[in-house]
C-alpha cells in the first residue's frame, strides 16, 4: 500500500507529462484513405494513403524542446537536425504498363524499380555530410541500405526532374537510386510504426497483415516529408500500393469482391485522432459496377481521364464493423484480348549484346493524338560509359535527330566512383513510336566491386521520362463537371470528352529496371594466378641466384660412349646443312673444333658455359 | 657422404696441365656429356615418341566408354534443389491441355496467320500478354512477385524432331501458360514461345528477343511431345556449335523427371538397357560407346540435337525434353509436373549457372565423364603432332609455301565458292617445295594444327578428335596410303553429307549460325591443300 502510493508519488510528474503530450497540438491533423482501382485485366490496384499535417515543434515553444504528437520523432528529428527541407523515399517492385492501361502505379510519387531516396537540403558547407547522415539514419529506419556506398554515387543533377513542392531558395537536390533493393516484409513493420495509428485501428489495421499484403503484385511503398517553414505547416505522407488478382484461376471467374473478402477483416473502427478516413473506388470500367452499401458518387480527373468515383466515409458509425460489397454486372469475367494502352508507354532493353558493349534501346510510344514535350533521363553507375556521339533517334524507322532539342550529359570520371547522368529534351510526335538508341561500353569493375552473387549481373536504375506539358488535375472544375453532365445526357461522347492525356498529376513515367551482365572473373582464378606467379618467381629467383653466385670457366667435355652412333644419326638429320660430324669429334668447350675433313662443326661451335660446382677451385 | 656416393670415381683424373685441372671440372664435364647424351637419345627417337603418344591417345579415346573413367552425376549448384517442391499441376490442368489439343488438331494445317491468331486468343484468354514475330507466337507471364529483370524461356515448336507435328508439346505449353499465371511463388518472368517449323521460328524469336524484352534469360526448356503417350523422357542437350548447357540443367531435369514426374530419363532417346554380352562390363562398354557415338555425331558437325540448340548461342542453358512416343503410361500429367518442378528449381537461382560444369561427356544416365578424364586423349594426339614439328630448319621459307593455301581458302570464302571447286588448286601448283623448305613447311603445319587441337578440345572435344586424326593422317602418312585419304577432299565429303545424310552445313550456317561451315574454310581446306602440296615422297 505504502509502496504503491510511493510509486504514484514518484511517477506523478511523468503521468502529468504523458497526459499533456497526448493532447496533440491543435494544428496537427491526420487523414487516411484507401483507394481501390479495378484494372482492365481482372486485377485491382489497392492504395493506402496516410497524411499528417504538423507544425514546427520549435516555433511555438519558448524553450528548445520537441513535441511530437502525431509525427514520429525517429523520422522527423533526423530531418530537422540535418536541415532537410523536403524528402521522398520510395520502394517499388515494378509495374506492367501493358496490362494495367496506366503508365505507372496509382500513386504518382512512386519511383521506378527498386529503392530511391531523394530530397532537398538547405545549403551549407556540410551539405554532403548532412545528406549522408540523413540517408544512413533513414536506411536504418527502413531496414534497407539507403546511404551511398561512395559519396560519388550521390546525384545532384535531377533537381529539375523532381522540383521542390514548396519553392524555397538556397537548397540543393540529392538523389540516390538503389535498383537492387527489394520491397519485402522488413519494410512493412517500420512503415506501420511511423503511422500514428500504428496499424492498430483505422485503415492502417487493414494494412498490418503481411500474410495478405505480400501476396500482392507490383508493390510500391513510400514516404514524403515536407518540413514546416515559417509560413507553412509540415506534411508527411506515406503510401502503400499493391495489385491483387480479383479473378480466381480455378473455378470462380467473377471479379466481385468485398472488403472482408480481400482483407479478412470487417471495416475497422476508426483511429480516434483521424480527421478523415475515406474508402474510394475508381470506376472506369465499361461494365457497370454496383456497390452495397452505396457511397457518395462523384467524378474527378485522375491520370488523364475523368473518372467516376464512389466514396465512403469510414468514420461513419454505421459502416464500422460492417462490410462493403462491389459487384460487376456480368456473368463471368473473360480476360480481354486487347487492353487499351496508357497514353504513353516506355520500355528499355539492351540490344547488340556483347560481353563488353551493348546499346540501350528506349522505345517511347505516344498513343495519343497530341505532340508531347518531355525530358528523358538516365543515370548510370561509373562503369557504364555511353557513346554520346552515336546516339540515334528514330521514328518509324526514320532518323529524326531534330526531335532531340538538347542533351545534358554529366559523365562520370573513372577511376573516381561517380554516377553519369544524362537528360535528353525530346519532342514526341503524336501517334508515334520513338526509338532512342544509346551505345555503351562496360568498363571493368574492380575486384572488390563485384557483388557476392557476381554472376548475377548488376541492376541499372529505371530511366525516367518527365513530361513537361502536364496540366494539374483540378479536383473540382465546375466547368468540366457541367460539361460532363451535359455530355452524359448526350450519351456516347462521354469517353471522348473525359480524356485528356495531359491532365494528370503523373509527370514522370519510369522504364523497367535492367539487369546488366558484367564481365566477371572466375573468382577461383586469383588463387591459381597467385600459385602460378609464385612458382614462376621462385624458379626465376633460383636461376638468377645460381647465375650470380657461380663462377664461370672452361671445361673439356669427353667423348661419351655411344656418341658416334648418335652423331651418325645427327648426320642423317642434318645432311641438308652440309655439315659433317666426324666419328672422333672431341668437343671442347670454348674451342672451335676442326675435324679431319676440315669443315667446321657449325652446330657445336658454341661456348659451353658450364658452371663449376665449387667455384673456389678455379682461381 | 652423399656427395661421395653421387660422384662415382670414373673417367680421367684431373690433370694440372689440361683444361680440366680440378675434380670439379671433371664432374661438370661428365654432367654435360650425360645431359647431351639424354637429349640426343630423345631427339633420335622422336618418331617413336610420336607413335607412342598417338597410340596412348587413341587407346585413351577407346577407353572412354569404360566405366572406370566415369563418375556419378551430382547437382553442383545448391540453390537448384531438384524435385524438392510440392507440385500443383493437376488433372484440371491436364483437362485444359486436352481441350487445347482438340483445338490444335483442327488448325494444324492452317496458315501461320490462322495458327498465331488461335494461339494468341488462347493465351490472352488465360490472362497473358501475347504477340507474334514473323515466325513465332510468344506470351509473357509476369508473376506477382517477379521483378521482371530475369526470365525463363519455355518453348514448343510446331514440328517435332521426328518431323511430325508437335501438337501435344504446344498443348502442354498452353496449359502451362494458363497454370503459371497468378501464382505468387515465382521470382522470374516466363517467356512462352511457339515457333514455326522445327527450329527457325525459335531462332527468329531469339534474334528479336532483345528488341521486345528487357529481362535476361538464364535458363530455358523446349518441349517435344509428338506421340500419343510416352514411356521415357529423352534429354537432348547438344546446342549449336557443340555448346553444351551447364550439366546442372541436365542433372536437375533427370532428377526431377525420375523422382517428381516418375518417368525415367534417357539421353538422346537411347534405351538405357545393358545389351546381353559375354560379361557385364562389355555390355556397359557397348552401351557407353553407343551414347558417346550419338553425342559425337552431333558435335562433330556442330549441329544442335533438338530445337533448344538455337538458345545455346544466346548464352541460355537449355535442353529439349523429348517425350518418347509409346503406348503409355505417361502423358500431360507427368510432363506438366516435371516441367513445373524443373521450373521451380530454375526459379531458385540467384545468379547464372557458372561453376565449371560445362565440360563433360555423358555415357549413360546418372553417369558422366569429367573433363580431366577425357581431355588427355585430345592433348596426347595434339602433342604427337606438335612434336613432329620441332625440326624446322627454314621457318620463313616454309611459311612462304603454306600461306597461299590459306589465302586461296579465304578468297573462296569471300566469293562463296564451294570447296569442291578448290580441288584442282593444289594440283595446279607448280612450284612445290623441296628439301628443307618442304620439311619446314610440313613442320609449321604440324606446329599450327598441334596447337589448335588441344585448344579446340576444350570447346568441342569430338571436333578436336576428328581434326587430330585428319591432321595426323594428312601430315604424317607417306604418299601411298595418303593419296586415297586425300582423295576424300572436304568438298567431296560435304557434298556427300548433303546427298546422303541430309546435312546441309552451309544452310545451317546461314540459318542458325553453325560455325562448322566457316571452320571448313578456315581450318580443313587449307590443311587439305597443304597436305596435297606437301605430299611425302617415299
Amino acid at each position: 500500500m505504502l509502496l504503491s502510493s510511493l510509486s504514484l508519488l514518484l511517477l506523478a510528474p511523468i503521468y502529468a507529462a504523458a497526459s499533456k503530450a497526448s493532447r496533440h497540438h491543435p494544428d496537427d491533423a491526420f487523414y487516411e484513405s484507401l483507394t481501390l482501382h479495378p484494372l482492365p485485366d481482372g486485377r485491382m490496384s489497392v492504395l493506402f494513403q496516410f497524411e499528417t499535417e504538423f507544425s514546427s515543434p520549435r516555433v511555438l515553444s519558448s524553450t528548445s524542446q520537441s513535441h511530437h504528437s502525431l509525427t514520429p520523432p525517429s523520422l522527423i528529428l533526423p530531418l530537422e537536425r540535418n536541415n532537410v527541407s523536403e524528402l521522398t523515399i520510395s520502394f517499388t517492385s515494378g509495374w506492367d504498363q501493358q496490362r494495367s492501361s496506366s503508365s505507372g502505379p496509382l500513386h504518382y510519387e512512386s519511383s521506378g524499380g527498386g529503392g530511391e531516396i531523394r530530397g532537398w537540403l538547405k545549403d551549407g558547407d556540410d551539405v554532403e555530410d548532412r545528406w549522408s547522415a540523413v540517408t544512413h539514419a533513414l536506411g536504418g529506419l527502413f531496414c534497407a541500405g539507403l546511404g551511398p556506398g561512395d559519396s560519388g554515387e550521390n546525384v545532384r543533377t535531377f533537381g529539375n526532374i523532381y522540383p521542390e513542392k514548396r519553392r524555397t531558395s538556397n537548397t540543393t537536390h540529392f538523389l540516390l537510386s538503389h535498383p537492387e533493393s527489394h520491397l519485402c516484409t522488413e519494410n512493412l513493420t517500420p512503415f506501420l510504426s511511423l503511422l500514428p495509428s500504428k496499424g492498430l485501428s483505422g485503415i492502417s489495421s487493414l494494412l498490418a497483415q503481411p500474410g495478405i499484403i505480400f501476396t500482392w503484385a507490383s508493390q510500391s511503398e513510400g514516404i514524403e516529408v515536407l518540413m514546416p517553414t515559417s509560413s507553412n505547416d509540415g506534411v508527411w505522407r506515406g503510401w502503400w500500393e499493391g495489385i491483387i488478382d480479383l479473378v480466381d484461376n480455378k473455378g470462380n471467374r467473377k471479379r466481385d469482391f468485398s472488403i472482408e473478402g480481400i482483407f479478412k477483416k470487417k471495416i475497422p473502427k476508426a483511429f480516434p485522432e483521424t480527421q478523415q478516413s475515406i474508402l474510394r473506388l475508381i470506376k472506369d470500367d465499361s461494365t457497370a459496377i454496383t456497390v452495397h452499401p452505396s457511397g457518395k458518387e462523384k467524378t474527378d480527373w485522375i491520370d488523364g481521364k475523368l473518372r467516376d468515383i464512389v466514396e465512403w466515409d469510414l468514420l461513419d458509425q454505421d459502416l464500422i464493423g460492417g462490410d462493403i460489397n462491389i459487384n460487376w454486372d456480368e456473368e463471368k469475367f473473360d480476360y480481354p484480348r486487347h487492353i487499351p494502352p496508357p497514353p504513353i508507354t516506355i520500355t528499355r532493353t539492351v540490344i547488340d549484346k556483347l560481353a563488353s558493349d551493348g546499346t540501350f534501346q528506349i522505345t517511347i510510344n505516344n498513343n495519343e493524338d497530341i505532340e508531347r514535350k518531355a525530358v528523358y533521363s538516365e543515370l548510370w553507375p561509373w562503369w557504364v560509359k555511353g557513346w554520346m556521339s552515336e546516339v540515334e533517334l528514330t521514328v518509324q524507322g526514320e532518323k529524326r535527330p531534330e526531335l532531340i532539342e538538347s542533351i545534358s550529359y554529366n559523365p562520370s570520371l573513372p577511376p573516381k566512383i561517380s554516377t553519369s547522368t544524362i537528360h535528353f529534351n525530346v519532342i514526341i510526335p503524336p501517334k508515334s513510336k520513338l526509338i532512342l538508341k544509346i551505345p555503351f561500353s562496360k568498363l571493368t569493375l574492380r575486384y572488390t566491386e563485384h557483388r557476392p552473387d557476381a554472376e548475377r549481373g548488376i541492376e541499372l536504375p529505371s530511366g525516367i521520362l518527365t513530361l513537361l506539358d502536364t496540366i494539374p488535375e483540378s479536383r473540382h472544375d465546375p466547368e468540366l463537371e457541367s460539361e460532363r453532365r451535359d455530355s452524359s445526357v448526350a450519351g456516347p461522347d462521354v469517353s471522348r470528352k473525359g480524356n485528356d492525356a495531359r491532365k494528370t498529376g503523373r509527370r514522370r513515367i519510369y522504364t523497367n529496371r535492367l539487369l546488366l551482365d558484367v564481365p566477371t572473373p572466375d573468382f577461383s582464378m586469383p588463387y591459381n594466378v597467385i600459385i602460378m606467379s609464385s612458382t614462376v618467381m621462385a624458379v626465376f629467383f633460383g636461376l638468377m641466384q645460381g647465375a650470380l653466385t657461380r663462377k664461370w670457366g672452361w671445361v673439356e667435355v669427353p667423348i661419351m660412349k655411344g656418341e658416334s652412333g648418335t652423331s651418325s644419326l645427327m648426320h642423317g638429320e642434318t645432311k641438308d646443312n652440309k655439315v659433317s660430324v666426324g666419328a672422333d669429334t672431341s668437343i671442347v668447350g670454348g674451342y672451335e673444333v676442326v675435324h679431319e675433313s676440315g669443315e667446321k662443326d657449325l652446330s657445336k661451335v658454341t661456348i659451353e658455359q658450364s658452371n663449376l660446382v665449387n667455384g673456389d677451385a678455379v682461381t | 657422404m652423399l656427395r661421395r656416393l653421387r660422384r662415382r670415381p670414373t673417367g680421367p683424373p684431373p690433370d694440372a696441365k689440361s683444361v680440366n685441372y680440378t675434380p670439379e671440372h671433371v664432374s661438370v664435364s661428365k654432367t654435360i656429356a650425360r645431359r647431351r647424351k639424354v637429349i640426343d637419345a630423345l631427339w633420335t627417337r622422336i618418331p617413336l615418341i610420336r607413335v607412342i603418344l598417338g597410340t596412348i591417345g587413341l587407346l585413351w579415346l577407346l577407353a572412354l566408354p569404360y566405366e572406370g573413367l566415369w563418375k556419378g552425376t551430382y547437382v553442383d549448384e545448391h540453390a537448384l534443389q531438384p524435385a524438392q517442391v510440392t507440385m500443383y499441376f493437376d488433372w484440371a490442368n491436364v483437362h485444359k491441355a486436352d481441350q487445347y489439343l482438340d483445338q490444335l488438331e483442327r488448325i494444324v494445317n492452317g496458315t501461320f496467320e490462322e495458327r498465331t491468331a488461335f494461339l494468341q486468343d488462347t493465351l490472352s484468354a488465360s490472362g497473358l500478354s501475347t504477340s507474334n514475330t514473323s515466325s513465332s507466337t510468344y506470351a509473357h507471364i509476369l508473376p506477382p512477385r517477379s521483378k521482371g529483370t530475369e526470365s525463363i524461356l519455355v518453348s514448343a515448336n510446331w514440328i517435332s524432331r521426328d518431323g511430325g507435328p508437335n501438337l501435344r508439346g504446344i498443348a502442354t505449353l498452353l496449359a502451362l501458360g494458363d497454370f503459371l499465371r497468378g501464382q505468387n511463388h515465382w521470382a522470374f518472368d516466363f517467356i512462352l514461345v511457339i515457333g514455326e517449323g522445327y527450329m527457325h521460328g525459335l531462332e527468329g524469336f531469339m534474334r528479336e528477343y532483345h528488341n521486345l524484352f528487357g529481362g535476361v534469360i538464364w535458363t530455358g526448356l523446349n518441349i517435344d511431345y509428338p506421340g500419343h503417350s510416352f514411356s521415357h523422357l529423352g534429354l537432348f542437350y547438344e546446342g549449336v556449335n557443340g555448346r553444351l548447357p551447364n550439366q546442372d540443367i541436365i542433372n536437375t531435369v533427370s532428377q526431377v523427371s525420375q523422382y517428381a514426374g516418375g518417368v525415367p530419363p534417357r539421353y538422346h532417346n537411347i534405351p538405357d538397357d545393358i545389351p546381353d554380352s559375354a560379361s557385364e562390363w562389355v555390355g556397359k562398354y557397348l552401351l557407353g560407346a553407343k551414347h558417346l557415338l550419338h553425342h559425337f555425331a552431333f558435335m562433330v558437325t556442330g549441329r544442335a540435337s533438338a530445337a533448344h540448340g538455337v538458345l545455346a548461342r544466346h548464352r541460355i542453358d537449355s535442353l529439349t525434353l523429348y517425350a518418347t512416343p509409346a503406348t503409355g503410361p505417361h502423358g500431360f500429367h507427368t510432363l506438366g509436373r516435371t516441367l513445373e518442378s524443373t521450373l521451380r528449381s530454375m526459379n531458385n537461382l540467384l545468379e547464372r549457372l557458372h561453376a565449371s560444369y560445362f565440360f563433360y561427356l555423358l555415357p549413360r544416365p546418372w553417369q558422366f565423364i569429367p573433363v580431366g578424364h577425357y581431355l588427355p586423349a585430345a592433348v596426347l594426339l595434339g602433342a604427337s603432332l606438335t612434336i613432329g614439328g620441332f625440326d624446322c630448319p627454314l621457318p620463313l621459307e616454309g611459311l612462304r609455301y603454306i600461306i597461299p593455301a590459306f589465302i586461296a581458302s579465304g578468297i573462296a570464302w569471300a566469293f562463296d565458292i564451294h570447296p569442291i571447286y578448290l580441288i584442282s588448286i593444289p594440283l595446279a601448283v607448280l612450284s612445290r617445295p623441296r628439301g628443307p623448305a618442304k620439311k619446314s613447311a610440313r613442320s609449321l603445319m604440324r606446329l599450327l594444327y598441334g596447337a589448335l587441337i588441344p585448344t579446340l578440345a576444350m570447346v568441342n572435344f569430338p571436333q578436336a578428335i576428328i581434326l587430330a586424326i585428319i591432321s595426323l593422317l594428312y601430315l604424317c602418312l607417306p604418299e601411298i596410303p595418303c593419296v586415297p585419304i586425300l582423295a576424300l577432299a572436304p568438298g567431296v565429303l560435304t557434298r556427300f553429307l548433303i546427298r546422303h545424310a541430309g546435312i546441309d552445313l552451309q544452310k545451317e550456317w546461314m540459318e542458325v549460325g553453325n560455325l562448322t561451315w566457316p571452320g571448313i574454310y578456315a581450318i580443313w581446306l587449307p590443311l587439305w591443300m597443304n597436305a596435297v602440296i606437301l605430299l611425302q615422297e617415299n
